[in-house]
């Protein structure tokens, strides 16, 4: 079974797996193009794994959404744009990552953006003072099958829905591990697996801020045009065409 | 066929991602296609679950898991890494045909080696 991105994809979501497949694919013809394509490809993967991979890290750590403008169609232009660009960086980090651990098992030595969600989920099912109001201060651009852009955010649920998704957690003994930022300050050699995990983890949490600013765009959209269906049933180029 | 389904039992064919395994013997199965559609039981016993792809929402399955048993993903993934961690049994059937799987019943796992 093809692996995608996204769960049932609406009309406009696809536009996130057809990027994401895009890159794959792109990362995928270039390891098993011509000896001179694979020879410069692996050199520039030997370089990321040396150093590049921080000047990335610290890329994905400062990121910042492009100011919203009152043109719908340029906000939406801008952030499709941003995602695939943005995309493009994780999948090249899955390819250091494939290349590095060749198939191997590893062990992650860091708390990543996803463990800290998790971690933030179990505050919440264990009544922490704060800890709703936290969870979506932090990750409130999640959401369950979070590429697609019909999800409601995690920031959009109440805390009682919060409640009910963070139950599971309750119990669940979560690792103590270091933090991503000490852990690039102490390991400052070659990539490991854990560099690479946490990188793409924050990419990860990049590109959701892209998809809830899309989300929150299209929201408008939906409100302030006399669409003829639902903002999410248009592909990104339809609604484009459609938009005045 | 990937897939076999006897009486009482369905076969998935793949093999554990995980250094962790489990029994491959009989044992109640629920399919879970999206995080959203599963409620968390404290009283459940521990089960295996069919799912659909390695996404890191189902995570939240890790507490009350026997196993989990994917249609597809890769080793790398988040949630594989996770499993790896947590010492949670994960199956890759990448020749399942997720849809033809029913929404429970038992199963047993033909693990290749």
């Amino acid at each position: 079974m093809e692996e995608s991105l996204i769960h049932n994809p609406t009309a406009f979501s696809k536009y996130f797996d057809v990027v994401a497949r895009r890159e794959s694919d792109r990362c995928a013809a270039l390891l098993s193009g011509g000896f001179f394509t694979r020879i410069r490809f692996h050199a520039g993967v030997r370089l990321f794994l040396s150093s590049g991979y921080r000047d990335l890290y610290n890329e994905f750590t400062q990121y910042a959404l492009a100011p919203r403008t009152d043109d719908a169609k340029t906000n939406l232009r801008t952030c499709t744009d941003a995602f695939a660009a943005l995309y493009d960086k994780i999948v090249y980090n899955n390819v250091a990552l494939a290349v590095q651990t060749r198939g191997e098992s590893f062990s992650i030595e860091l708390l990543t953006v996803e463990d800290e969600k998790n971690r933030a989920l179990k505050n919440i099912a264990r009544d922490a003072r704060g800890a709703c109001e936290a969870f979506r201060l932090h990750f409130g651009h999640y959401a369950l099958n979070a590429y697609e852009v019909a999800e409601r955010r995690f920031r959009e649920y109440t805390c009682e829905e919060l409640g009910e998704l963070a139950a599971p957690m309750k119990s669940f003994p979560l690792k103590d591990k270091i933090t991503a930022a000490q852990y690039f300050t102490e390991h400052t050699g070659r990539a490991t697996p854990s560099h690479l995990v946490a990188i793409r983890e924050r990419g990860k949490s990049c590109a959701l801020e892209i998809v809830a600013s899309i989300r929150r765009e299209l929201l408008t959209i939906q409100d302030t045009h006399d669409l003829e269906r639902p903002v999410f049933t248009y592909g990104l180029d339809d609604l484009l065409r459609t938009l005045p | 066929m990937h897939m076999k389904q006897t009486a009482d039992a369905h076969t998935f064919s793949g093999s554990f991602i995980t250094s962790r395994t489990c029994s491959v013997e009989q044992m109640p199965f629920i399919k879970v296609s999206h995080i959203s559609e599963w409620k968390h039981d404290e009283r459940a016993e521990r089960r295996a679950y069919v799912i659909p792809t390695l996404h890191a929402d189902f995570f939240l399955l890790f507490p009350s898991a026997r196993v989990i048993i994917s249609a597809a993903g890769s080793p790398l993934s988040h949630l594989a890494i996770l499993a790896r961690e947590y010492d949670v049994p994960l199956f890759l059937a990448s020749e399942m045909d997720y849809a033809e799987v029913p929404e429970s019943g038992i199963c047993t796992l033909n693990a290749h080696t």
